[in-house]
């Protein structure tokens, strides 16, 4: 327990928050972070580490957070490994500290510490090997729970997501002192800007820092700034929203957290992920802060140095009552004088570079070319002992190994950073995304000053590509400060571990085991030993990692380089990225006009596509489908009955060319079609197989309406739409779907004529005579309503389709039943269309699955000689044409009384169920009401020629073998006399 | 053949039933969102080489001409044309007739192909102040000036559903999507406007509409 509030920082008169951290009741201020609060209240130890169960501490106050991981929230709303540095307290807050067994304080787990000879990077390739099969049963699941971060609730997610698009001239992202100075240019020209910060109080190091910005303290400038960019109408400010990838064409995402500082969402979407388009970009990310690795460097209360300046300064909390600042560089000298200004011991202050002291510190202990090799404490550090063998006591140790550009979004699309030797760190390189300045310390220009300067001129230049001009106004000035730096990585000759990266416990000994195993790329290190995984993604060990792996290879940091850097820049919850998208309403559905109708006389409702069709209609008494079903399917056969068959695609194609157009894109010939008759039509895809069947009806020399299946309509209008403008863009041929335009009914059976003739308007003639089969025409109904009536059949019987404008629909399937009462006319829903076209013969989507051709269906035929069209040549290769094809016959078992399955394969009686004896397989089956049995399509070698032969369907995955006999496919009606009738 | 006897007149059913959803706050003032019934709409199709002689013929007759894609040409509050692509765009009309394909095939002759598209879609219109940013959640296009203009017309999707949007003023929109997906529609829209609207609970959001 060290560290305690000193000041407000810039809380001043904040109200008191309550939170619960591991159950125990706390108190912190508004504007705090979770990380700030438990500091200020003495709370230095708040997690274990991932493989050996370290106690470990707060080491950062940003999203590149290693070891402070927490639980937040409790119930269905738990969220495991939430990085405490960027959780904003609220009223309620409820923390656990994660990945221990027992109190936080004695975790049992860490005796892995101990076995941590046996324990190093790669172990479990290496170890646990016997007996073989202990490793999945036992090894993995103890390994597994026993290195484990956060756990999650096992509950549906309550919260709601959404998403978003956003546009904008220019985004800049990062609201720091270069993001703002742009803003501020940018924005008082008139130019159109989204500027993204991920805190929820803007202003980056601006609030970090004691610091002048034009004469005032630094965050006061930030504040100022921020308030005039609100007042602009043109500028649209993003706060608690982080810019998380880069992506092509300048679309960016970010994800925004609407919520997740109150203690409840309200009802209102915790997080949006937004895709930002945008014209121009200013990367304003800032840098971030690494350490030195030295002897036990991960204990509690050691903290990267501008951590606890930013803890002083904004939050006016001390991490530690004494503390000492290790550093390579002029910045951790920085820590120690704003701590001495607050009042705060500085115990000693040991900088790796010998020479003066760049500030004076007072009564502290300044020790010049020096270092520490190790550090005391169980739960947290009480001392350090230098390389001298002096030990200076200290509570908190403030650690600067210098600062790495966030180059991260400038990498996403495969661009690599450069090597800076002044600054020991990457930089953008030249390959950045179009569109895209890099500003201030992201750019390697790690001066205050600086970053105001060129936040200002990157918007000149911004403006300058946006044909803007710039108000009159400077950059704003600020203090001058040294950013002096000496590359320094690691004390060599400690004896304790040295981390490099805490939240995968990866250590200066795995990376030197890693090289000498062989795995010296980067790209290896990583895999290797997880440096850089996780949450942070290695943000404060990266580089620290690549250089000393550098110098055990002997190669320069630039030589040995680094991973690439993907998106996401911090973790996006996968729930923001479903977004809207979940349960019911994962996407759309699509009713036809009459659902309503069929939803009130029982329909029981299938998805087909994002349709959602009726299946069967349960009539009072039904206990089961088949009861339906086998109902519906007697009475069209015997009376009438009627389908909704509004799904199938309708389109509607027009043009001088467009008979030619067909003649092309069918295999059939549709030229010769007359005006008022329909066809059906059989398309091939490019490689000769059939890509889909229907009909199609040309109303007048220009005008063609082509009907697809359901499940093709939009593969099938997406296809003619690439003929028709791709492939032969000179034929005057215009197309557009009418599938939602009609509502379409089948009526099927004997009695449908008569039925229609009540609902068709005088003076259309419905007889036999005047509308035979396959012919089709425009008119009217029920007194004026414009229909179109097709007579086509797919069930078999006599047959006809009859369309009017989607709504009317709900009327005319009301209109229709009134109408066919005097032959108890029936609905039927797709289960019994599927056993009608099942007796008939006709082929479906089983059966047109990809695979097939048109001989193979026994249409060959119908593949014209006379004409070319799309898959005509390929259909023609042998390999499409050998001398046993599959065909299409009909099945029915030897045993009345047994049933078949779908996908059963073809062997003759006595063979082996295997690929060699295989000879086709079964598509479809239905038990056929008509014929009091069980019937079944399907292919099988030379089918046609094998009628009456007797082969084993042998269904493995069912272990089931039936004897059946090979019938036509044609089991009602064979000769067409009804549907002609 | 029997077709004496009398058949009542089909009645029309709207894809929403005429829904009208006020959304009222008191930061925000009211957000409209209703559906928009009483519309024609005919696909016009130019025939290869004939653009000039409809396009002056349509001008004649109905007072504006073929627009290009992405621009809406508009005659007074009752005709408008919108421009979907190199060939082809609607007629929008607030003057409904049982035919309107018949109705305008008198006036355009063999000068272009017609579709009837009146029942393809639902239309809905949203206005209010938060228009705007409540579009924002489903609409991948740019709707600010001068990206978007009083006379553009853009094909976009929204959750997955095609819609075609037109601006009829800063703060008002007409959108077109598939009729028979307008429930799901109809859905995204309203959930749009809740989740942009200050202290709207999701719970007010009827499940099924």
């Amino acid at each position: 327990m060290s560290g305690y509030r000193v000041n407000q920082g810039l809380l001043a008169d904040s109200p008191a928050v309550p939170f619960v951290f591991n159950n125990r009741p706390f108190s912190g201020v508004q504007g705090d972070t979770l990380a700030s609060a438990l500091l200020a209240n003495g709370q230095t130890l708040v997690g274990r580490s991932f493989k050996y169960h370290r106690p470990r501490g707060i080491f950062s106050a940003g999203p590149e957070e290693p070891n402070a991981l927490v639980e937040l929230r409790t119930g269905a709303f738990k969220e495991p490994n939430t990085r405490a540095t960027v959780v904003e307290l609220f009223n309620g807050l409820t923390a656990k500290s994660q990945n221990h067994r027992g109190p936080l304080s004695f975790d049992v787990m860490a005796i892995n510490d101990r076995l941590s000879p046996i324990l190093s990077a790669g172990f479990y390739y290496k170890t646990f090997m016997w007996p073989k099969a202990f490793w999945e049963k036992l090894y993995e699941p103890v390994i597994r729970a026993a290195a484990g971060l956060g756990s999650l609730s096992g509950e549906e997610d309550p919260d709601s997501y959404d998403k978003g698009f956003l546009h904008t001239d220019l985004l800049i992202i990062g609201a720091g002192a270069a993001g703002l100075s742009a803003a501020l240019t940018a924005g008082r020209a008139g130019q159109r800007i989204i500027i993204a910060d991920e805190d929820f109080l803007p202003g980056g190091r601006l609030n970090l820092e004691s610091f002048l910005v034009d004469d005032m303290p630094a965050a006061q400038w930030a504040a100022h700034s921020i308030a005039e960019l609100r007042t602009m109408p043109h500028v649209r400010f993003l706060p608690r929203t982080t810019v998380y990838g880069a992506y092509d064409h300048g679309v960016y995402g970010a994800l925004e957290r609407c919520t997740d500082h109150l203690a409840s969402s309200d009802g209102k979407p915790r997080q949006i992920l937004w895709r930002i388009y945008t014209q121009q970009t200013l990367l304003c990310a800032g840098a971030t802060e690494r350490s030195i690795a030295f002897g036990d460097n991960d204990r509690p209360g050691i903290m990267l140095a501008g951590a606890v300046r930013a803890y002083l300064n904004r939050y006016g909390v001390a991490p530690g009552k004494q503390v000492a600042v290790f550093t390579n560089n002029d910045d951790g000298w920085r820590t120690a004088a704003d701590l001495i200004n607050a009042g705060v011991t500085v115990t000693a202050v040991i900088d790796t570079r010998s020479g003066e002291a760049p500030l004076p510190i007072a009564n502290a202990r300044i020790c010049m070319g020096s270092e520490v090799i190790a550090t005391q404490g169980r739960l947290g550090i009480h001392s350090v002992t230098l390389r001298n063998g002096q030990t200076i006591h200290c509570d908190c140790l403030a650690v600067s190994g210098g600062w790495s550009p966030n180059v991260h979004l400038t990498c996403h699309q495969r661009g690599r950073p450069v090597w800076r030797d002044d600054i020991a760190a990457f930089v953008p390189g030249q390959t950045i995304p179009t569109g895209m300045r890099v500003v201030g310390a992201a750019n390697g220009s790690l001066s205050l000053t600086q970053a105001l300067h060129e936040g200002h001129d990157a918007a000149l230049q911004a403006l300058q590509a946006s044909g803007l001009t710039a108000s009159a106004n400077t950059a704003p000035k600020a203090t001058a400060e040294s950013t002096d730096l000496s590359a320094f990585w690691h004390v060599a000759g400690c004896r304790g571990r040295s981390w490099v990266d805490q939240q995968n416990d990866v250590t200066t000994k795995d990376i030197a085991l890693s090289y000498q195993e062989g795995f010296r790329s980067v790209e290896h290190l990583k895999r290797y030993t997880t440096l850089g995984m996780a949450t942070d993604q290695g943000k404060t060990s990266n580089v620290l990692g690549l250089a000393v792996l550098a110098k055990l290879s002997g190669k320069s940091i630039e030589q040995t380089g680094t991973t690439i850097f993907r998106p996401p820049y911090t973790p996006v919850p996968i729930a923001a990225f479903a977004g809207r998208a979940r349960g019911k309403h994962f996407r759309p559905v699509r009713h036809t006009p009459s659902y309503q109708w069929a939803n009130q006389n029982g329909a029981d409702f299938v998805e087909v596509g994002m349709w959602m069709r009726a299946q069967w209609y349960t009539q009072q008494g039904e206990s089961h489908w088949r009861q339906s079903v086998d109902r519906e399917v007697r009475q069209t056969r015997e009376s009438v009955g009627i389908c909704d068959v509004t799904t199938l695609g309708k389109i509607d194609i027009q043009g001088a060319d467009a008979s030619e157009f067909l003649d092309k894109v069918y295999a059939n010939t549709f030229s010769t079609l007359a005006v008022g008759k329909v066809r059906y039509g059989l398309m091939l895809r490019e490689d000769g197989f059939v890509m889909d069947d229907g009909t199609t009806a040309r109303f007048s020399d220009t005008h063609f309406v082509m009907t697809t299946t359901t499940a093709n309509a939009v593969s099938v209008f997406r296809h003619l739409e690439f003929c028709r403008q791709c492939l032969w863009p000179e034929l005057d041929v215009h197309l557009i779907s009418a599938t939602e335009q009609w509502a379409q009914y089948a009526v099927a059976g004997p009695n449908a004529r008569r039925l229609l003739e009540t609902v068709v308007d005088a003076p259309f003639d419905i007889s036999n005579e005047g509308f035979a089969f396959m012919a089709c025409a425009e008119l009217s109904v029920c007194n004026g309503t414009p229909a179109r009536l097709f007579r086509i059949s797919f069930s078999g019987e006599l047959a006809y389709e009859i369309a009017v404008p989607a709504r009317y629909g709900h009327a005319l399937m009301d209109a229709l039943m009134q109408a066919g009462q005097p032959y108890n006319v029936m609905p039927y829903g797709t289960e019994a269309l599927g056993v009608m076209r099942i007796e008939k013969g006709h082929a479906a989507g089983n059966e047109l699955n990809g695979q097939t051709t048109a001989a193979n269906l026994g249409l060959g035929r119908m593949v014209s000689a006379k004409k070319d069209c799309i898959g005509n040549v390929l259909s023609k290769r042998p390999a499409m044409n050998p001398d046993n094809p599959i065909e299409l016959v009909g099945f029915v078992p030897l045993d009345a009384n047994a049933s078949l399955n779908a996908g059963a394969h073809f062997i003759r009686p006595n063979g082996e169920p295997n690929l060699a004896s295989d000879e086709g397989w079964m598509t479809s089956v239905a038990w056929s009401p008509s014929l009091n049995g069980s019937i079944g399509l399907g292919f099988i070698q030379n089918g046609s020629q094998r009628l009456g032969e007797t082969v084993i369907a042998a269904d493995l995955l069912r272990s089931k073998h039936t004897e059946v006999k090979i019938v036509s496919p044609h089991f009602v009606d064979p000769d067409g006399e009804r549907l002609r009738g | 053949m029997d077709n004496s006897t009398p058949q009542a007149e089909l009645h029309s059913v709207s894809p929403l039933g005429g829904v009208e959803q006020v959304f009222s706050n008191e930061r925000s003032g009211d957000t409209v969102l209703k559906e928009i019934n009483a519309l024609d709409i005919v696909s016009i199709a130019t025939p290869r080489g004939g653009q000039s002689a409809l396009s002056n013929l349509l001008e004649q007759q109905l007072g504006v001409a073929l627009p290009p894609v992405g621009q809406v040409n508009r005659a007074g509050s009752t005709v408008a044309l919108l421009g979907l692509q190199s060939d082809q765009c609607f007629l929008v009309t607030t003057e409904q007739t049982r035919n309107p394909v018949q109705r305008l095939k008198l006036i355009t002759g063999d000068t272009a192909y017609l579709s009837d598209q009146s029942d393809s879609w639902v239309v809905l219109e949203i206005s209010g102040d938060l228009s705007h940013r409540a579009l924002e959640r489903i609409c991948p296009i740019d709707l600010s000036e001068p990206a978007f203009t009083l006379t553009s017309v853009a094909r976009t999707s929204m959750e997955h559903l095609s819609v075609i949007i037109e601006k009829l003023s800063e703060s008002r929109f007409r959108l077109y999507s598939p009729r028979s997906s307008a429930n799901s529609f109809l859905h995204a829209v309203t959930v749009s406007i809740n989740n942009v609207m200050p202290n709207f609970l999701s719970s007010d959001i009827p499940e099924e509409l």
